[in-house]
């Protein structure tokens, strides 16, 4: 190989190594977003943040599960909040 | 001839790897403001160095959140925290609000969260040597940031500005009967104002604005009660489950849903 390819690939070798990692935006505008608190909208489908005072307490090895309206729901936290994530219907 | 095309190509492949490294520079994630006037990086830096890095500093903060964000965010209106740090990397908060209390413990190893009310709490190992390391993994892995986190690290001024595009010194000003250097920050989604002691360099107040929502609602946070004097025990920071406290899982951003139900039913119907 020439002198003159050899010195090219070395300098294309080189400037790949100061290429830098790109983020898509999406993923810095949700971090953007954490920092100042998740929109409601992003809470998952079904997730409820509070439960009313007549939800049935069920422990279920060692788990605990609420029941409300016949559906069970596993508290998570999530985003940084209490949540009450739905796991079935009984 | 030959020659001529391979050296040409080889040119052609020089310049778009120059392409792609200057592409990629535009879209590297935030590397802070572009634009930072003097005296405002003077107050910043005055700020950061009072409250960064101490071995021992505790305050409280009030935070009151416009009615329009409180909704959409689904927070309370107004809160309020009782903030514990010891640099490097320990933490620990109590943040209540007219309907919860919460509390977030960092030992520099775990990180739990705990509901007083439901006497709930989820921990999770995040082992770091710095407070900013924690934080930056609790972000990406669990996508939230605990409030006020931007005042625990070692510096508040690089956490504050680094997704600001442009910072400002405003001026001198009077806020809560102390006189204050008023420094504003603006970025793509959010611009923030924060009030700093003349004399102290304490932060006062801290006021973001969600810019892209039409009424531009705020969160205010006033700081008081700067407390740099006694250590604390190591265990100070250790979450001990009270008496009757359950533990739940924590979801981690990009969990899947579907998993977190299926493991559930899997659990009941065993």
């Amino acid at each position: 190989m020439k002198k003159s390819t050899v010195g090219v690939l070395v300098l294309v070798f080189v400037l790949l190594m100061f290429v830098p990692p790109t983020a898509p935006p999406e993923a810095e505008a949700s971090r953007i977003t954490a920092r100042y608190g998740a929109p409601k909208a992003t809470l998952r489908r079904g997730y409820l943040t509070i439960l009313r005072r007549d939800a049935k307490i069920l422990q279920i090895d060692g788990q605990r599960y609420y029941l409300q309206d016949g559906v069970l729901f596993q508290p998570a936290y999530h985003n940084g909040r209490l949540v009450y994530v739905p796991v079935g219907r009984l | 001839m030959r020659r001529e095309r391979q050296k040409r190509v080889l040119w052609m492949v020089g310049v778009v790897t120059v392409l792609i490294g200057v592409s990629g520079c535009e879209t590297l994630g935030p590397q802070g403001p572009e634009e930072v006037d003097a005296k405002a990086a003077e107050v910043l830096t005055g700020m950061s160095e009072t409250i960064g890095g101490r071995e021992a500093m505790t305050f409280r903060a009030t935070r009151v959140t416009d009615r329009e964000l409180a909704d959409f965010l689904n927070v309370p209106t107004s809160s309020r925290a009782e903030v514990m740090v010891s640099a490097p990397n320990r933490f620990r908060a109590k943040i209540s609000d007219p309907a919860t209390v919460q509390s977030a413990f960092f030992d520099g190893s775990t990180l739990t969260l705990y509901h007083h009310g439901e006497k709930l709490y989820a921990s999770e190992r995040v082992a770091r040597r710095s407070t900013s390391g924690a934080l930056d993994v609790i972000e990406r892995r669990y996508g939230f940031m605990p409030p006020l986190a931007d005042f625990v690290v070692l510096n508040p001024y690089e956490n504050l500005t680094r997704y600001m595009t442009t910072v400002t010194y405003e001026g001198e000003e009077w806020m809560g009967g102390v006189r204050c250097d008023h420094v504003s920050a603006t970025g793509e989604e959010v611009d923030w104002d924060i009030w700093v002691g003349v004399k102290d360099r304490l932060p006062r107040r801290y006021t973001v604005t969600a810019k892209e929502m039409e009424s531009r609602p705020q969160w205010r946070t006033d700081f008081k009660g700067f407390d740099f004097g006694a250590g604390f025990p190591e265990e100070h920071f250790t979450f001990v489950p009270p008496e009757g406290a359950h533990a739940i899982p924590m979801i981690r951003k990009g969990d899947d849903t579907e998993d977190v139900m299926r493991k559930a039913r899997e659990l009941l119907e065993e």
